[in-house]
């Protein structure tokens, strides 16, 4: 979870990951914000994440994206 | 049938009644009906295309979920290790992707045949169905929802007529439900329905018309002229297509309405858009939408793309590789999207424009913050918001006057008068040469101030018509009968120009 916050955090600073729950829907990310996520998201944690998995509802809060790690790191 | 025709007319009322007359378990077959009356009055042919793209995608998307299920079980009861695990997954996605392939091939290779390989004909809509059949299986290869069991259902949501002219690009899952639920008869939608129909017909036959008599006078002035003339016509070009397309889509959700359907709204005030991205996410919404989600993010994520990133970082450090994968998509997305509207340079020229504006606007955004704050300018304040709105709306019209230019040194020679100063010539010959009279111009300017004060309310999530609705019943007919009026009296009604679309070419 901390790694992902890392990543979050880098692009940006200025959002607080931990709380905020509407990343997609609330334009605080947009497409290129979360292409670059899942750039570093593969880099760290060597998943591939597919144009399947990029759903607003992986991408809504920090929880989200590591849910999404997680479930790509079992299969 | 053009959606502006007495013909059209009777077409509708027809359909409500039979719509709301019929059972209201058979109330999708009088659509389906509908749908097919309405085909074959734009040419017989056209249902030809429309079944091979609507059988073969119903049968692409119940077979890849028929396969996807099948190895799904098959991993649930005999996979044990997570190696056979992915060896199963492979091998599903090897064969649905074949059958993808099989799909996306056909249906592209005809669209691409009828669109650019010069064939005689044209069915109606082909653009706007074949994008909206490949969205869906696409859409059920991802297991975003299941596939429509129910060919005639499928083949519903596909012929939709609203839809079929200018869009928007439905999409399955949005539409299927209030699509095939039936509905009660209401007077409230019928009215709020209504008042859409006709306020998307003055758009279309009083406003876009005067505004395409202006641009096609300036376009084929010959004489020598300047920055003005240069400015009426991408104010004109811009003003024109938006109240063209956005007047469609007003008739088209206010069909819908009355029947109690929800479309997809393709417009959400655009030139209130502050830059060319935040454009596109305002104007023909579904669009960019369908480019957004078939082809920018799975070539921005696809295997190639991210290890050419991979290796970019070790040369070029995290910054770039980064961003490279987006690029790499938004220069693909914006060639794709111009090639959608034709081949002709033009619409690459206008494609690649649009990609340099956005690009710029991302790259650069650090060193606009930097020169914001030198200057001292608050992001949030007003003047700086509506300077950012004219640049953006003079931009679109910019990009609109070199696609709609008759050749690239046409473009060149329009855009190096933008340079000429002709103020006072062009102030006094300027109605003679539009072909604008005094009457016309006055009835722009209303025509604007009335699109104008429909969208501030809409920004400021305000619907006019709930305003009209709650005035007196006397000045609400006044408003309606004169709007009536105007169309009748000053609108383009039964002319060749008024019965085409200019997005239907597409």
């Amino acid at each position: 979870m901390e790694e992902v916050l890392k990543i979050l955090g880098e692009l940006h600073p200025d959002v607080d990951f931990r709380t905020e729950k509407n990343l997609v829907e609330g334009e605080i990310l947009n497409s290129f914000d979360i292409i670059s996520i899942v750039g570093e998201l593969n880099n760290s944690f060597g998943i591939e994440i597919n144009a399947e998995d990029l759903l607003p509802a992986n991408f809504n809060s920090a929880e989200a994206i590591y849910g999404l790690v997680c479930r790509l790191l079992d299969e | 049938m053009s959606f502006i025709s007495v013909e059209f007319l009777v077409f509708c009322l027809l359909l409500f009644l039979g719509y709301f007359l019929a059972p209201r378990k058979m109330q999708w077959l009088v659509l389906l009906f509908a749908n097919a009356v309405f085909y074959v009055s734009g040419g017989g042919f056209s249902i030809a295309f429309l079944a091979v793209t609507c059988v073969s995608a119903y049968i692409c998307a119940v077979r890849v979920e028929r396969v996807g299920e099948t190895y799904r079980e098959i991993r649930k009861n005999t996979c044990h290790t997570r190696e056979e695990k992915q060896q199963n997954k492979a091998q599903c996605t090897k064969i649905q992707k074949r059958m993808m392939a099989a799909c996306l091939v056909l249906n592209f290779g005809i669209w691409v045949a009828v669109k650019y390989a010069g064939l005689p004909v044209f069915p109606l809509g082909i653009s706007f169905y074949t994008f909206m059949a490949m969205g869906y299986c696409i859409d059920v290869y991802r297991g975003k929802y299941p596939a429509e069991k129910n060919p005639a259902r499928f083949a519903l949501f596909l012929s939709f007529f609203p839809h079929m002219v200018q869009g928007p690009f439905s999409r399955y899952n949005n539409l299927k439900e209030t699509l095939y639920e039936p509905h009660d008869f209401s007077w409230e939608r019928l009215r709020r329905g209504g008042i859409r129909i006709l306020w998307g017909i003055f758009k279309k036959t009083v406003v876009a018309y005067r505004f395409g008599m202006a641009a096609e006078a300036v376009f084929a002035l010959q004489k020598p002229c300047g920055c003005v003339y240069v400015l009426v016509l991408m104010v004109s070009l811009a003003l024109q297509l938006y109240a063209d397309f956005s007047g469609y889509m007003d008739i088209a959700a206010g069909i819908c309405q009355c029947l109690g359907i929800r479309l997809e709204e393709n417009f959400r005030q655009p030139f209130f858009s502050q830059s060319i991205d935040e454009f596109w996410r305002r104007w023909h919404i579904t669009l960019g939408a369908w480019f957004r989600d078939y082809v920018f993010y799975t070539v921005s994520v696809g295997k190639r793309t991210q290890n050419l990133a991979r290796k970019c970082r070790e040369k070029f450090g995290t910054g770039f590789s980064r961003m490279l994968p987006s690029y790499l998509a938004l220069f693909l997305v914006w060639t794709a999207t111009g090639l959608w509207h034709g081949t002709a340079w033009n619409f690459l020229l206008w494609g690649w424009m649009n990609l340099f504006f956005i690009a710029a606007g991302i790259f650069l955004a650090p060193v606009y913050k930097k020169c914001r704050e030198f200057l001292h300018i608050r992001e949030e304040s007003r003047w700086w918001r509506l300077i950012q709105m004219v640049r953006t709306f003079l931009l679109f019209g910019y990009m609109e006057m070199v696609s709609g230019a008759s050749s690239a040194r046409e473009a060149l020679r329009l855009t190096r008068l933008l340079f000429v100063w002709d103020a006072p010539e062009a102030m006094e010959s300027l109605p003679e040469l539009t072909g604008l009279g005094a009457c016309d111009v006055f009835v722009l300017l209303f025509g604007i101030l009335l699109m104008a004060a429909v969208d501030i309310g809409k920004e400021k999530q305000t619907d006019c018509r709930d305003l009209l609705c709650r005035m007196p019943t006397a000045v609400r007919y006044v408003c309606l009968v004169g709007l009536v009026y105007m169309i009748l009296l000053l609108g383009d009604i039964g002319s060749d120009a008024s019965k085409g679309f200019m997005y239907a070419q597409f």
